[in-house]
């Protein structure tokens, strides 16, 4: 608003401050036409030209114009640049996520918690082409998140969960900064993992036997089932789930039993299970 | 009449003639602005040109009139604010009209003869 107003008033207020420049320097002479009109024009195109440097300039831009503002400080967050060298398709859609949360008067990190469920959506979606470590690393994030979403609110636990659609307005407080600075740190992981992964560039790990990691995950489910009850665990182990009709600690407590279950196995077969549950 | 009461009726009405050319150069310029008859640089560059064109006539208006400094600067300074610039125009051709109809000028739609 301010730029706009600035660009639609720049050629008055340049001829005003060339007009007071003008006034002040000659006020006690009484000049030629022809030289008072060249010495406005120039003054006026070097007002101008100043004017124009000053608010192209990328720190006056950051002071008046709000949009420019927050491009710039997206920009600087190193989880967006991941995005935007790896992934620019998804850049778009964050920039656009946060775009949206930030013109409602949010933080960055407000916005990036807002995003969290987008975030964590896309994070899950590339773990399959990550080495295990990454894998382990995502999953021990997911899990201290849900930790965090169960202290705070289970519904948002539960939502998170079943993929319901989020209340994104109560994300902000559901996360300690702690938290958020390890999802980033993981996501970023992940996307730079996934993209070796596609390019064949990751070391050969030793492969899961796939047959054992079925048992593993029928023994875990069946573990589920003991403490929380049959049909949360076929809830929980089920990736085709439909809407659970309450909020229950129950769902939350089974999700994280299940993830830090599958934590404690071999490296290569958590990450293949961790992989399929969150996947 | 003296020689400087005539030069200075000469450059009322000579100002007088650029500034009528001017308003109808900017009227005809919005209207082609609308009609995004050019591109926006051109149109600009125009734009320009015609202000720094009504500033020569603004000037020579003000000499003839007999103004101060401060008020040339005054009324070139308004020659770039949009739409106050067509008021101080016609304001200063209103007053240049006058002058030069009480000299014995012949004062028309478009400007003066003696």
């Amino acid at each position: 608003m301010i730029l706009l107003a600035l660009q639609l008033l720049f050629a008055p207020v340049a001829a005003s401050i060339a007009g007071v420049a003008l006034w002040a320097l000659y006020r006690h002479e009484r000049m030629e036409d022809g030289q008072l009109v060249r010495t406005f024009v120039f003054f006026a195109v070097m007002v101008g030209m100043a004017l124009y440097a000053a608010i192209s300039s990328d720190s006056v831009r950051r002071r008046i114009d709000p949009q420019f503002r927050m491009i710039s400080e997206i920009d600087a967050h190193p989880l967006y640049d991941t995005f935007q060298r790896l992934s620019p398709d998804e850049a778009k859609l964050l920039e656009e996520l946060l775009t949206k949360e930030m013109s409602r008067g949010a933080t960055l990190s407000e916005a990036m918690l807002r995003a969290r469920a987008w975030l964590t959506a896309a994070g899950n979606h590339r773990i399959g082409f990550t080495d295990q470590t990454t894998r382990l690393n995502w999953g021990r994030v997911a899990v201290d998140s849900l930790k965090e979403l169960r202290s705070r609110d289970t519904l948002l636990c539960q939502q998170m969960i079943s993929g319901q659609k989020v209340d994104t307005q109560s994300l902000p407080q559901a996360f300690t900064e702690k938290n958020t600075a390890a999802f980033h740190s993981a996501l970023i992981a992940v996307y730079e993992a996934a993209d070796k992964g596609m390019r064949h560039e990751l070391p050969r790990e030793q492969a899961a036997d796939f047959n054992a990691t079925a048992l593993e995950f029928r023994s875990i489910k069946a573990g589920l089932e003991r403490e929380f009850g049959a049909d949360i665990a076929s809830f929980i182990s089920s990736r085709e789930r439909q809407d659970w009709p309450a909020a229950e600690e129950r769902l939350c407590s089974a999700r994280i039993a299940q993830l830090e279950a599958m934590l404690t196995r071999p490296k290569a077969t958590a990450a293949l299970l961790i992989d399929s549950a969150l996947r | 009449m003296s020689a400087d009461e005539q030069e200075l009726e000469g450059l009322a009405a000579h100002g007088q003639k650029i500034v009528i050319r001017c308003i109808v150069l900017t009227f005809i310029l919005r209207a082609a602005e609308r009609a995004q008859a050019l591109p926006d640089f051109v149109f600009q560059g125009l734009f320009v040109c015609v202000m720094i064109y009504s500033l020569v006539g603004v000037v020579r208006i003000c000499s003839g009139l007999g103004e101060s400094q401060n008020k040339k600067i005054l009324f070139m300074v308004l020659a770039f604010f949009p739409l106050v610039n067509l008021v101080a125009l016609v304001y200063l051709s209103v007053r240049a009209s006058r002058m030069l109809r009480n000299a014995g000028w012949t004062v028309g739609l478009f400007g003066a003869r003696p």
